[in-house]
């Protein structure tokens, strides 16, 4: 019985390999394996061997049901293969598929969104302030008072003696802390508007983000001018890359004091020179200061008992630089070739 | 501001190359905006000063920073003179001491003259002045020197040698040495002799009275001018000058009279004469020195630093301020005359910083913790954001500003006349947006005009909405739309109507908020939109948004070629009725029976009637009702609509038999007979 197995594996396995069709790997199957099949009967005849030998030839006969299942299994899988091109005409797999459409959120709005997080994962809080504003918050509350010269440093649109566009997001500073007391870490992006005209540079209604921390003075929660730094290099590093090198260097702003202008190295030169630096190899990127203490007084804070720091920066010049456009009109414009860039 | 390498160097002899120079003050906060070689060897450098320091408009000022910051001595130039016997003999009245506080005059007798020395004429040549003539040139050095204005006067040319600070008189009028004809008033501050004006008070000095070839005795006039009159009269007779500039941001009061003598001393020097033994010197204010106390606590807290006593008091001395001892850890800090903008501890905390070098103070990380919430507003606008983008919609940056008669169309807020700005860029362009609307037709325009005839744009902005006696206008987050199919679907195809696409967006867009209210759609009547196809939609009662298809009226204004349809909404409602919390329902057990009805009604029996008599019918097991076709045609009679819609009936506990449905639906459809006198189909 055992050579007849084994002739019978032969047998299948040589049938095995000229099987081309589903209908002869149907018969194969019926034939060898199924429920009446050839194996099945020497199966059946097994019960009449002694014990010896039926344990030999019943293991040789369930490793033979094994073998032939899965040739059978990779036969198919081989005719089925071809099998398609008689059933339906094989598709043109480099015909362009249907591509769900897809928009996207202005590029300004996407640089506010990812500074925004970067500040959101050092605790502060988002929040705004009106664009049309009154002047108190837009000048004399931020340490600008009447006849100043530096009002001239923004100049703007008004609406009436006392009501104007804000042209700077530090009104929001003012309303914060009115109505807030510290600690306080909140960032307010928005729109701002100064009566430049338009040209490749400027735009009479741009965007700008604005920081403020305040903290207690005594020792632990205090905030100095090294937690500016420390807060400002977080933020270069991670939105500009690691590599990104920051530099600070005195300048003036009536709400700030020490007041300075932020610089990091070009990312296109890596501080050589070129021609977005203007050959300098820095890059200004935003001003900031510790809040001046006529501010906290507006405000009602005794700036004996509050430190903090105030910066502000302008989505239109950090979008520009980081994505190398050089005209700000586009922003305006809404085309959708250019929006769908970002 | 300009100044030149080597004449910096005369006053502060510190070893750097122009280059190092320029980054050195940079790093100050003097920005060196450009440097350039001059003929001679000498360098130019472009300095930007901020409005705080306007002693540092003069070579002096810049060369005392170099003092403090390299650690050199400041070696200013000689003052004294020598004096002939003869007396002044020159009046002078201020009439309006707040307007002037100080005004001195110097007179020189038998100058002649003639052209500067080379080195002089040089030197303004650098800094960008033309020479004139020895004396003229004199006072012009001296103004890039001191940063204080001067102005010599032929003596001989003023009637009654008297100088009169006043206003002028209405009708008055001046010519200024560059032949401008003005027409002067009493909000003018003027230097006139006895009969006329002979100068706009700081501004600019009159031809009658300037120094000429043959002019043999000069007056000198060395003043302070308060910075608000100057910048009005600048302003006014469009004459920004160099003297302007200066008395726009203060020149310090003890300055006046040391620039008068140190020009005083040059035009001896260079045009000969004699001057006058005295000089006359009106003042109203005396320049006491103010001490302001440090704290090295103080200083140090602000700062994060640890810097020391010693160092804090050698860079303050070296910019010029005196300390006058103090308690322990306290420097009593006076103040010079020409820091007017230093008045409080803080400004001394800056300076210190300042020339310490803000890269030196050390970077700190250490915060502590702190977690800040994200707003619901902010949720909400990342969840459209999100979806709208899913949808092909662009995102749409307008600007706020518009002309007109954009206003004069109402979007989903009343209009109403529209905030005005009284300094506009652009004549015409001068009113604040009340609607969206307009400002997408315009980007759909441009899209247009620029190859992209298909577009999907959206804008989450805010309107400005006046409001009666308030100062300011409420300021309303709205989200505008702009729809538009693509270009391969026909309007009016089955299930690819624009309007229902954009109805669809709208209902999807409350059912992902999760807006809480009851939501109804009603008829509009809009110039923005088509009667027939356009609606408003009620959240809660409340208007929430308009949307439709673009009127005929609105495609020809703004020339497009497509009718686009429109929606805008009342974001800040949306805020407040979102709800984007989650909670979980069990799923049912049991499967539900389905039936689908056809009925036909009148034309007039709109969907939500139909809907809502199934509800009401009063039908066991109703789970839900959903419109699946809308059909007119063969076997419809004219006047007529066939609707169908599918019933789901479902009970929680067991499955349903087909009798109880059958039940439920036959009262559904009487009820609709009775009510809609619908017929079956």
């Amino acid at each position: 019985m055992k050579e007849a197995l084994l002739e019978l594996r032969e047998k299948a396995l040589e049938e095995l390999k000229s099987l081309r069709s589903a209908e002869e790997l149907e018969l194969f199957r019926v034939k060898y394996l199924g429920r009446k099949g050839l194996l099945s009967e020497y199966m059946a005849q097994l019960s009449t061997l002694p014990p010896d030998e039926k344990r030999v030839v019943g293991k040789l006969a369930n490793e033979i049901k094994v073998e032939l299942t899965r040739g059978l299994e990779e036969a198919c899988r081989g005719v089925l293969q071809y099998a398609p091109a008689k059933v339906s005409p094989v598709i043109d797999v480099s015909l362009p598929g249907h591509i769900p459409p897809r928009g996207r959120t202005h590029p300004l709005v996407q640089t506010i969104q990812e500074i925004k997080e970067i500040f959101g994962r050092m605790g502060f809080q988002v929040v705004s302030g009106p664009e049309v504003e009154l002047e108190y918050f837009n000048f004399e509350a931020l340490n600008i008072p009447p006849d100043h010269p530096s009002r001239d440093d923004f100049d703007t649109f008004y609406v009436s003696d006392d009501v104007l566009l804000r042209s700077q997001t530090s009104t929001v500073q003012i309303r914060v802390m009115q109505k807030q007391k510290p600690p306080i870490r909140i960032i307010a992006p928005g729109k701002v508007f100064r009566p430049d005209t338009v040209d490749a540079r400027h735009s009479f209604m741009f965007h700008q983000i604005e920081g403020l921390m305040v903290g207690g003075s005594t020792a632990g929660e205090g905030v100095n001018f090294g937690h500016l730094k420390g807060v400002l290099s977080l933020f270069i590093k991670t939105y500009f890359g690691p590599d990104t090198r920051m530099r600070l260097r005195p300048s003036f702003f009536p709400f700030t004091e020490p007041s300075a202008e932020v610089e990091i190295s070009c990312s296109l030169c890596k501080g050589k020179g070129c021609s977005v630096c203007g050959g300098s190899g820095w890059l200004e990127i935003l001003g900031a200061g510790m809040v001046h203490p006529n501010v906290f007084k507006a405000v009602g804070y005794d700036p004996e008992q509050y430190t903090g720091f105030a910066f502000g920066m302008g989505v239109e010049r950090i979008a520009m630089l980081k994505y190398g456009i050089d005209d700000i009109r586009l922003f305006f414009e809404n085309d959708v070739r250019f929006l769908a860039q970002f | 501001m300009k100044v030149t390498y080597n004449w910096l160097k005369e006053y502060c002899d510190f070893k750097l190359s122009p280059e190092g120079l320029a980054e050195v003050l940079t790093g100050a906060g003097f920005v060196v905006a450009g440097m350039r070689a001059t003929p001679d060897g000498d360098h130019v450098l472009e300095i930007e000063v901020t409005s705080n320091r306007p002693d540092c408009l003069g070579v002096i000022g810049i060369a005392r920073e170099m003092a403090a910051l390299t650690r050199n001595p400041l070696k200013p130039p000689p003052l004294r003179y020598n004096a002939g016997k003869k007396a002044v003999e020159v009046k002078v009245t201020v009439e309006e001491p707040e307007l002037c506080p100080r005004y001195t005059a110097r007179v020189l007798r038998g100058v002649k003259i003639g052209p500067s020395p080379a080195w002089l004429q040089q030197r303004l040549e650098a800094v960008g002045l033309r020479p004139i003539n020895n004396v003229v040139d004199v006072t012009n050095y001296v103004l890039m020197e001191w940063s204080q204005p001067l102005h010599a006067f032929d003596l001989d040319r003023l009637e009654g040698k008297e100088i009169i600070v006043r206003r002028a008189l209405s009708g008055e009028r001046l010519v200024t040495i560059d032949g401008a004809k003005l027409d002067l008033n009493p909000e003018v501050l003027v230097i006139a002799d006895t009969s006329r004006p002979v100068a706009l008070a700081g501004v600019m000095g009159g031809r009658d009275t300037e120094v000429h070839e043959g002019t043999c005795n000069v007056l000198l006039e060395s003043a302070r001018f308060g910075p608000a009159t100057v910048r009005r009269m600048a302003r006014r007779f469009g004459l920004k000058t160099e003297s302007s500039y200066r008395f726009e941001r203060g020149v310090d009061i003890e300055g006046v009279d040391l620039a008068s003598r140190r020009a005083t001393a040059l035009i001896l020097e260079l045009a000969g004469g004699e001057a006058a033994k005295d000089s006359v010197d009106v003042r109203t204010v005396v320049g006491a020195r103010h001490a302001v106390p440090l704290r090295l606590s103080r200083l140090n807290a602000v700062l994060g630093t640890n810097l020391e006593e010693e160092a804090v008091r050698d860079t303050l001395c070296r910019l010029g301020f005196e300390i006058k001892g103090g308690k322990r850890g306290v420097l009593e800090v006076a103040v010079p005359s020409f820091r007017g903008d230093v008045a409080q501890e803080i400004d001394l905390i800056e300076e210190t910083a300042r020339v310490h070098g803000y890269n030196n103070i050390p970077t700190n990380t250490g915060l502590p913790i702190h977690v800040s919430p994200i707003g619901r507003q902010e949720r909400v606008e990342e969840r459209v954001r999100g979806l709208l983008a899913g949808c092909g919609f662009f995102e749409a940056v307008t600007y706020s500003i518009v002309e007109g008669n954009e206003t004069g169309r109402a979007g989903l807020f009343p209009g109403g006349s529209p905030l005005r700005i009284r300094n506009p860029i652009r004549a015409g362009e001068d009113c604040l947006r009340q609607t969206l609307l307009g400002n997408l037709l315009q980007a759909k325009r441009h899209n247009q005009d620029y190859g992209t005839p298909r577009v999907r744009l959206y804008e989450l902005s805010k309107v400005y909405l006046p409001e009666e006696g308030q100062k300011l206008p409420m300021e309303k987050t709205c989200l505008g739309i702009l729809y538009e199919e693509d270009l391969t679907v026909i309007k009016g195809q089955a299930g690819k109507d624009p309007f229902y696409a954009l109805k669809g967006l709208m209902e999807g867009l409350l059912s992902a908020l999760g807006a809480k209210g009851d939501i109804r759609w009603e008829g509009l009547a809009n110039p923005f939109f088509t009667r027939e196809r356009s609606c408003k939609v009620n959240l809660g009662g409340e208007p929430l948004a308009i949307l439709g298809e673009v009127s005929e009226e609105i495609v020809k204004a703004y020339d497009l070629r497509d009718t686009p349809c429109l929606a805008e909404i009342n974001f800040d409602l949306l805020v407040e009725k979102a709800d984007m919390t989650s909670t979980f329902q069990r799923l049912p057990l049991y499967p539900p029976i389905d039936r689908d009805v056809a009925i036909v009604v009148d034309e007039g029996v709109t969907w939500a009637e139909v809907e809502s008599c199934v509800r009401e019918a009063g039908a066991k097991f109703l789970e839900k009702v959903e419109f699946f076709d809308l059909y007119r045609g063969k076997q419809v009679p004219p006047g007529k609509k066939s609707v169908a819609f599918r019933i789901h009936f479902r009970t929680p506990d067991r499955t349903l038999t087909g009798e109880e449905a059958d039940r439920a639906q036959g009262l559904i459809i009487e009820s609709l007979s009775k009510a809609l006198g619908a017929v079956l189909r």
